[in-house]
């Protein structure tokens, strides 16, 4: 509050106007005591001027009456000589004397001579005559009485009261009330004038003043208010401004400097603007080029914020999740997570524990597919090395990933046919060489039993030998089978007519075993043929419907066989499946793999050789197709046979 | 007068075995263990019948049979071919080199005397 009225902080205006009045209210007040001073002391003159004139009279009235007492005449001439000088008293204008005796009849009187005035009263009704004669009658000898009244004289022109004066003496022993007045306006004509002289100096002065205070102040000030406004319009950004003030004094350098300052600024400001302009371009130039890197990256690219809303994400993320980038921004990365929030959670921890991570795999969903994703995720972090989110790059894996288990069974295909294969060369090789000692035991067996007489022990003995050859001979047969490497002759088979030759055959063991057969073979249109050797097709169908029925033996449940052909077309070709179920006791998942292994088998000893599902599979695979199992245990087993099919309008004629 | 049987083998027990068999049914059986010394048997006899092994050390069956054909003498003569080989290839190829019959190792003794009656008939 105290700093508002701190002199430096007021307007310039105002200081001139202060700075004028104080020299000019002492010189007024000096000005206007000194008339006050003036006044009072003409006042003092003209009231003993009064008093002096009653006083003269006075002793006037006393000389005359000292020699003469009790000579009446004389003294009725003396007082007739003082009335006639009371007569010629005259104070300033209109100011006279006048003489009456204490019952108020005048006795000398300019105008009223013999009229008793003792009940007259002022303009404010007081009867000041009869005060004044009974103030006279108890003042001592020369004592001057003063009497003020307002008092209006028609006959002089007064439309209002004015004050007299009244000065008064008692001459006792001739019972005079001696009186002397005037106008109190009168009196202070001269002071008037002198006082309203001084105050039209004082008013001129004071106007002069306040024309000086205005006009100083405006040469002062509105350069500076120019100023103001121009370096205001500069401070908000308006540049081109300019002062236009020129002149000679301090104002005129301070407009100067100010221009010069003006120009220093608007050039600083080009530089700035150029500055600021060129790292603009060149900014924009790197945004647009990172923006470049980014949007043309084929893997897609993430950010978050700390809590995992997607703040950014690049044209590749955009197609991996076939989402727009007005659908991603805001939403929650773990949205898209197969595990949702469990992974978003765990890849927090991985990042705040190493700020970083590399390949880690993981899987997203979008509204249509599952997208196997290698990521790599680091921390986002600013200046003050705060955690501000995190950047995420995803790279679809999803086409390695198939290709990489395509590859896998392609492989695992390769390695059962090569393993097939090596095995086939061994057992080719075993089997020409256990044919020759074999035929050798059998002709010399043959030879003895001849020569034996068939009633003898030895002939059983010889008997029981040529069994065991004759099943070495067999399990040689299927090896030489299994292992039979040349294609034979092929021709167009139509498996439909396989199936049914192969159950010519085994049709009366099924109803012997109250096994149900069901046939769902493909009709029509779709002929399933294929390219190859009708006999081993068949020797296939028969080894599988034999596996099929031995499966059901101890089945409790019914026992149903099903066998199904039919056609797929597909990519430009057509294949033919043939599929063999049963009811029966199903593989276990533990054995699965190794049925088509030669020797592998679950039959008691002597039942089966265990090469008959290898050499189907052998078989199979000679045809360019390929042979699949899929089992439950306890319920059912389907084998089903793929090849390859052969379309009727392309066989040659 | 014995037919008269040339087996060519090289597996001994192998001569052993049809020897004692034919024998037994009356040929006259000689045996050779390879080509070279078959060829040195039949320059100087002559066979009503021959019986070749087709996997042999040297000179394979194929050839044995297709330089036996070559000798006039031996233009006529029935050759069974015997094999622990089975495929339609060789069996074509044994045609091809002159033989009668082709026939898988092992063969039923009976079997053999029965075609070898009646290709000596």
């Amino acid at each position: 509050m105290i700093k508002m009225f701190r002199f430096k902080d007021w307007k310039i205006r105002t200081k001139l106007a202060f700075a004028f009045l104080c020299v000019l209210l002492p010189l007024s007040s000096t000005a206007f005591l000194s008339v006050h001073l003036f006044s009072k002391k003409v006042k003092e003159e003209a009231a003993s001027q009064l008093a002096n004139t009653v006083l003269m009279i006075y002793k006037l009235c006393q000389s005359q009456d000292q020699g003469y007492q009790g000579d009446q005449q004389k003294i009725a001439l003396l007082q007739g000589v003082v009335k006639q000088a009371v007569r010629n008293v005259r104070a300033e204008k209109t100011g006279y004397a006048y003489v009456m005796d204490s019952k108020g009849v005048l006795i000398v009187h300019p105008a009223r001579e013999g009229e008793n005035i003792i009940g007259e009263t002022d303009s404010n009704g007081v009867a000041f005559m009869r005060e004044m004669s009974v103030k006279a009658m108890e003042m001592g000898p020369g004592e001057v009485g003063e009497v003020r009244y307002p008092w209006m004289n028609v006959e002089l022109g007064d439309t209002k009261p004015r004050m007299k004066l009244l000065k008064y003496v008692y001459f006792r022993p001739w019972d005079w009330i001696v009186c002397a007045g005037t106008y109190e306006s009168e009196i202070f004509q001269g002071v008037d004038e002198t006082q309203r002289i001084v105050l039209e100096a004082f008013a001129v002065t004071f106007t002069l003043i306040l024309i000086l205070t205005f006009v100083i102040g405006s040469v002062l000030v509105r350069p500076l208010t120019e100023l103001n406004a121009v370096t205001q319009q500069i401070a908000a950004g308006d540049l081109s401004q300019n002062v236009n003030i020129h002149r000679k004094d301090e104002i005129g350098t301070l407009a100067e400097s100010f221009r010069t300052m003006a120009g220093q600024v608007r050039r600083y400001t080009q530089d700035l603007e150029r500055t600021v302009e060129e790292r603009s371009r060149r900014l924009a130039d790197s945004e647009r080029k990172y923006r470049t890197l980014v949007e043309s990256s084929v893997d897609g690219i993430v950010t978050t914020d700390q809590k995992g809303y997607i703040t950014f994400a690049n044209t590749a993320m955009e197609d991996l999740l076939g989402e727009q980038r007005e659908v991603l921004l805001g939403k929650h990365i773990a949205y898209y997570y197969k595990r949702g929030i469990d992974e978003a959670r765990e890849i927090m921890r991985e990042l705040r524990k190493q700020g970083h991570f590399r390949n880690r795999e993981i899987t997203l969903e979008s509204k249509t597919r599952e997208i196997q994703i290698m990521t790599s995720s680091s921390l986002l972090q600013n200046e003050k090395g705060e955690i501000i989110g995190t950047l995420g790059v995803f790279t679809d894996i999803t086409e390695i990933k198939r290709l990489e288990a395509e590859l896998q069974k392609t492989q695992a295909h390769l390695v059962q046919t090569m393993k097939m294969r090596a095995l086939g060369d061994l057992v080719a090789g075993v089997a020409h060489s256990v044919n020759n000692p074999l035929m050798a035991s059998n002709t010399i067996l043959h030879v003895i039993s001849e020569d034996t007489d068939p009633d003898s022990p030895n002939y059983q003995r010889i008997k029981i030998i040529k069994e065991c050859n004759r099943r070495i001979e067999k399990i040689v047969q299927h090896l030489k089978d299994f292992s039979r490497q040349s294609e034979g002759k092929f021709s167009v088979v139509d498996i439909n007519n396989t199936i049914e030759d192969a159950l010519l055959i085994t049709v009366q063991q099924l109803q012997n075993r109250n096994i149900r057969l069901v046939k769902g073979l493909t009709t029509g249109m779709h002929q399933p043929l294929v390219r190859g050797d009708a006999s081993q097709l068949e020797e296939v169908i028969m080894e599988l419907i034999a596996n099929a029925r031995d499966a059901m033996e101890e089945s409790d449940h019914e026992k149903v066989l099903t066998i199904e052909s039919k056609v797929v077309a597909g990519n430009g070709k057509k294949t033919v499946i043939l599929r063999i179920s049963d009811t029966g006791k199903g593989i276990s998942k533990e054995i699965v793999d190794k049925i088509f292994e030669p020797f592998f088998t679950t039959k008691e000893q002597g039942k089966g050789t265990g090469l008959g599902l290898s050499i189907a599979y052998g078989i199979v695979e000679q045809h360019g197709g390929r042979m699949e199992v899929e089992s439950k245990e306890g319920e059912y087993t389907t084998f089903s046979i793929v090849l390859p099919g052969v379309d009727p309008n392309t066989i040659e004629m | 007068m014995p037919r008269k049987i040339l087996v060519v083998d090289d597996d001994e027990m192998v001569l052993i075995a049809l020897e004692e068999l034919l024998g037994s049914k009356g040929y006259d059986i000689r045996t050779a263990s390879g080509g070279t010394q078959a060829r040195k048997i039949i320059e100087t006899e002559l066979f009503d019948l021959l019986i070749l092994d087709l996997v042999m050390p040297g000179m394979d069956g194929y050839e044995l049979c297709r330089r036996i054909r070559q000798d006039a003498r031996f233009k006529e003569t029935p050759v069974l071919m015997l094999t622990a080989l089975s495929g339609e290839e060789d069996k074509r190829k044994g045609e091809e080199a002159g033989a009668n019959l082709f026939l898988p190792k092992p063969i039923s003794p009976q079997r053999l005397l029965s075609l070898i009656e009646s290709a000596l008939s």
